[in-house]
């Protein structure tokens, strides 16, 4: 009782101190243990190896070269900026690759999350078998689209030459001009999913009174969509935008399974470019200066993402 | 850093103890060298002890990297791995299937970060010498009392595993490059095999059985490596090797683009997206009549249409224009065991095993031909008879076709440092001359460009 | 009446043409492993199979195969275990960003934000490092641990956009009856969060499953490889050869995946919505 009666007397700065830390963690310590996990994680398996990869980037290090390692200070950087004839190429490849993936993806994903939102028969099973392109794994799926765009056995010719559409087979994978559509289509095919699981969900949160009224306006299914459905899914498209631009950026199975980055590096994107230099040609030193250009990139691009399209959300 | 320089320091000094030889050629990462260092030296040692170990109770888990290229392969694989189970009940082997382009990739980020495997198949082992990770066989070959011997392997085919005077793998097939033709399909067209003599016959074939849907040629531009190998072939006939940028070989460069170029009106518009399954594919269809291929071949197309082996025929890449003869470039598959695997002595048992003439015959009647003296061709037929049961006779032409040739156009198969970044450059620039987007001129001089630059940064 | 027919015909025919777009090249799968290897690569491409034959299904279930079960365990252990994994972590990071504004929480948001960038090819090599140094290449264990860069910034980010979704006045309802934090957040707050928690641990197994890059690296025995890199080893060692049994392979793996979405869809769609509306 007397102790208890003591700590209440004004104390030392000492004891002050003290008390203001127990204050704080009793205010927040809750907070950073629920925060903690996260933050662990995070820090030792993403932010550890990428100042890793970072680290490396500033250093010659080819594991064929019999050089061993030795610093090299921005070396790599300055002979990729500078003296790749093929760096800006890919650089451009990448961007195509991504907006257009992530254009393409949303433009098919709306349509069908509301063809897939309408009260149809047998919705569930639509709507999983929806599902398949997202679940189907590169490996196999990308043979399937390899054969279907193939120039000589291809489904794609064949039919488009059953329609009339074409007269002489399009070896769609090997011609400059068509190559990219087709892997942009395939990427759109794959990635679809998702984007249509994300709008059905937002399509959930709007209220069906908003569109009733709107019905009873008069206004047409046209009107109806750009005037309110539209608006409202924004807030959900943006989300997802940002997780589809971030996910087509890394992820490169799909061109390595169909053109392998080829010929040459003329479908190479810059993820590919890093992981033939690190995997196939060993040059660590190098393939980490591309990962680090990458990731600037992409951080780039999604700020400016951010600044366009976040502004008017709130 | 500088922890692992120190490491590296003493790796090295230990090594050069051990072996008595100077410095390491290539040693990649530092921490390697120090754990190759005591490799050596337990190899060394074995050399007076290696017979203590008791095989009948000997206890060890073994990886096995094991790239094949076809199912017939794979059951090899199965095979010997039951019957190494029989001898050495304890010994279990494990293999990694992985593609010849994967495994490289794979391997490196093994060794790289200490993860090592114990035995791989191999063909070109430049990378992986480079990469340090392959252990020094001489000693072993070297040690009294051993059943293999070096003398046993036909000549040139143990050169290929052979870097600085040290051999890395112990060869068990020969492998060449050589061009295949539907002979059937050449006759119909009016020619014979024996008039395919120089590049303008392989151009005249060619132009000959292109009709009605089928193509006379099939070069697979698809993928890198397959883009390349197809004029590394026929470059050795125009004694060129396709990484020779040298002024004196330019014309035989331009020479050798400019017959690829000829040929381009003779192969389906596709082969430009193909790899070798496409390629092996539409020529077992019979819709393509000569593919660069090699002696994996009856492995490759067998599942798909067995009638195509009874109808194909084999030879050297005929003579280029600037060519003394038709050469055909003999590279092995052998097996290989690293220098930080931790069963060695295991490993060496098992690359004997490997190479017996029991299991050699075998594996040769699948894949073709055998870089070992002693086994025996009857031998491997009447056991290609049960892998090819529905192709024999073909196959028994090929099998003939193939010892004809190694005897008379073998040559050794030049190892090319940078080889995979070269590829690239390679395809580039055929795509583009192909599709009439350059000049033969403009692609030698990018060829050139790119494959100088790759040289400088190996050096 | 007359419109609302034109609308349901209007509607079944988008999502016929949907269905074409989505299934075709899936369907052209399932109708090549049905033929038989000589009639598979015919010139003219052709829907009819003339002399059908499972010897493909045969082949990828048996033995000689390429053991499809055994790596059909190995995936779904070690994407459960990253769907587990993400949940909780997701669940207790994400109502902390949600609810408590801790001196710092700005940066932790920027944080996960970036680190939902660093993925893939970029980290390879150090997360090949870090793996073998302690001795968990192939395992499970890695694989999970890996997957979670794909899984755990997005899932935390997504759940706390959930968490604030639910009323401020669930959790002083609870302090009134005395319940501490912890139970709080047990008791009240996860049972009502379930939607959103289910949905990213869907979302995680997915993305574990379409994984092939990482595991390709990190795993090589047949105790922890997923059934992505043992299909595609095969694949490329010997597409050329067995093309029939590894494309049925394929199908085997799509389509349990398949069927069970068409049962689960609707709580994926739930899930997502709050949480991803406001996130």
């Amino acid at each position: 009782m007397s102790d208890l009666l003591e700590l209440r007397r004004p104390s030392s700065p000492l004891i002050r101190r003290r008390g203001r830390a127990s204050a704080f963690l009793k205010e927040f310590g809750f907070g950073y243990v629920l925060l903690a996990p996260v933050v662990l994680y995070i820090v030792a398996f993403q932010f550890y190896p990428l100042a890793e990869t970072i680290r490396l980037s500033l250093f010659d290090y080819s594991l064929i070269s019999g050089r061993g390692m030795s610093f090299n200070g921005f070396g790599n950087y300055k002979e990729l900026l500078l003296n790749d004839s093929n760096f800006w190429s890919i650089f451009w490849n990448s961007l195509v690759w991504v907006l257009g993936s992530t254009v393409l993806q949303f433009a098919i994903a709306i349509p069908a999350a509301l063809v897939l939102f309408n009260k149809i028969r047998l919705r569930g099973l639509w709507r999983g078998l929806m599902m398949v392109p997202w679940v189907s794994p590169v490996v196999i799926i990308g043979i399937v689209w390899k054969w279907i765009y193939d120039g000589h056995y291809g489904l794609f010719n064949h039919y488009l030459k059953a329609l009339g559409i074409i007269s002489e087979n399009i070896v769609w994978l090997g011609d400059e001009k068509w190559v990219w559509p087709a892997l942009l289509l395939t990427s759109a095919w794959k990635g679809f999913p998702y984007i249509t699981l994300m709008m059905l969900s937002g399509l959930t949160g709007i209220s069906r009174e908003m569109i009733e009224a709107a019905h009873m306006d008069g206004a047409s299914a046209w009107q109806r969509f750009v005037r309110i459905t539209l608006p409202m899914l924004k807030p959900i498209m943006y989300a997802t935008g940002l997780v589809s631009i971030v996910s087509s950026w890394t992820k490169f199975e799909m061109i390595w399974a169909l053109t392998n980055g080829g010929p040459g590096y003329s479908t190479s994107i810059l993820p590919t470019y890093l992981y033939t230099n690190s995997f196939v040609y060993f040059d660590l030193g190098r393939g980490s200066a591309i990962a680090t250009l990458s990731m600037a990139i992409v951080l780039i691009l999604v700020g400016v993402y951010a600044r366009t399209f976040g502004r008017n959300l709130e | 850093m500088s922890r692992g320089k120190k490491r590296f320091a003493i790796g090295t000094a230990l090594m050069a103890l051990a072996l008595a030889v100077s410095g390491c050629g290539s040693s990649g990462e530092s921490g390697n060298a120090n754990r190759a260092s005591g490799g050596s030296a337990e190899a060394s040692a074995a050399a007076t002890g290696g017979d203590a170990i008791d095989w009948s109770t000997v206890k060890a888990d073994i990886r096995f990297v094991y790239p094949g290229t076809s199912e017939a392969e794979k059951e090899l694989a199965e095979q010997f791995k039951a019957r190494m189970k029989e001898k050495y009940p304890n010994i279990n082997i494990e293999y990694m299937y992985l593609s010849w382009t994967d495994m490289e990739k794979k391997l490196s980020v093994m060794l790289n970060s200490g993860d090592v495997p114990d035995l791989t198949q191999t063909q070109d082992v430049t990378n992986l010498v480079r990469l340090n990770g392959l252990e020094d066989l001489n000693p072993y070959f070297e040690r009294e009392g051993e059943t293999l011997k070096k003398e046993d392997f036909l000549p040139g085919t143990m050169e290929y595993a052979q870097e600085d005077g040290k051999l890395y793998a112990v060869p068990n097939l020969a492998n060449s490059f050589t061009l295949i033709v539907n002979e059937k399909m050449l006759n119909e067209a009016g020619m014979k095999l024996e008039e395919l003599q120089t590049w303008e016959d392989v151009e005249r074939a060619a132009a000959a059985m292109t009709k009605d849907g089928k193509y006379g040629f099939g070069y697979p531009l698809g993928t890198a490596r397959f883009a390349f190998r197809v004029p590394f072939t026929a470059a050795y006939s125009n004694d060129l090797l396709l990484s020779d940028t040298s002024e004196g070989s330019k014309s035989k460069y331009l020479e050798t683009l400019q017959h690829f170029k000829n040929l381009e009106a003779y192969q389906p518009k596709a082969h430009l997206t193909w790899g070798y399954p496409e390629m092996f594919r539409a020529y077992s269809n019979g819709e393509v009549g000569m593919i660069a291929a090699g002696t994996f071949f009856t492995a490759n197309v067998y599942s798909i249409n067995p009638d195509i082996v009874n109808v194909s025929r084999t030879i050297a890449y005929p003579k280029g224009p600037s060519g003394t003869a038709a050469k055909a470039p003999v590279s092995n598959v052998g097996i290989a065991m690293f220098k930080d695997g931790k069963n060695k002595e295991i490993a060496w048992r098992l690359m004997q095993e490997w190479s017996s003439q029991e299991f050699n015959s075998t594996m040769a009647a699948v894949v073709n031909v055998t870089a070992i003296k002693s086994t025996s061709l009857d031998e491997i037929i009447s056991k290609a008879e049960k892998a090819y049961p529905k192709a024999i006779e073909g196959h028994k032409t090929l099998l003939n076709d193939f010892s004809k040739l190694l005897g008379e156009s073998g040559v050794p198969m030049d190892k090319i440092p940078g080889q995979s970044e070269m590829e690239v450059v390679v395809q580039e620039q055929m795509v583009k001359l192909l599709t009439d987007k350059e000049t033969v001129e403009e692609a030698y001089a990018n060829i050139k460009e790119g494959i100088d630059k790759i040289k400088a940064k190996l050096e | 009446m007359k419109e609302s027919i034109v609308r349901k015909t209007s509607n079944y025919l988008w999502l016929a043409l949907l269905m074409v777009f989505t299934l075709l090249p899936f369907a052209w799968l399932i109708d090549t492993t049905l033929k038989p290897d000589s009639e598979m690569f015919s010139t003219v491409p052709t829907w009819i199979v003339s002399s059908l034959t499972w010897d493909n299904y045969r082949w990828a279930l048996g033995d000689t195969g390429l053991q499809l079960p055994r790596l059909l365990l190995n995936s779904i252990a070690a994407c459960g275990m990253t769907a587990l994994v993400t949940g909780v972590i997701a669940c207790i990071s994400g109502y902390g960003l949600a609810r408590y504004k801790v001196p710092g929480a700005g940066l932790v948001v920027v944080l996960i934000v970036l680190a939902q960038m660093i993925q893939g090819p970029l980290i390879m090599i150090p997360w090949y490092k870090m793996a073998a140094a302690f001795s968990l290449l192939n395992t499970k264990t890695i694989l999970v641990m890996i997957y979670g860069t794909l899984t755990i910034p997005v899932g935390v980010w997504i759940m706390s956009g959930f968490f604030r979704t639910l009323p401020n006045e669930l959790e002083e309802a609870a302090a009134i009856d005395g319940a501490g934090k912890w139970r709080t957040l047990l008791t009240v707050m996860i049972p009502l969060s379930l939607p959103g928690l289910v949905s990213i641990s869907l979302y995680a197994f997915i993305l574990g499953w379409n994984d092939y890059q990482y595991s390709l690296i990190l795993t090589s025995s047949i105790s922890a490889k997923t059934v992505q890199v043992g299909i595609a080893e095969l694949m490329e060692s010997m597409g050329s050869t067995n093309w029939g049994g590894l494309l049925a392979s394929g199908v085997i793996v799509i389509l349990p995946i398949v069927v069970i979405f068409a049962f689960i869809q609707k709580y994926l769609i739930e899930g997502m919505t709050a949480g991803g509306v406001k996130g």
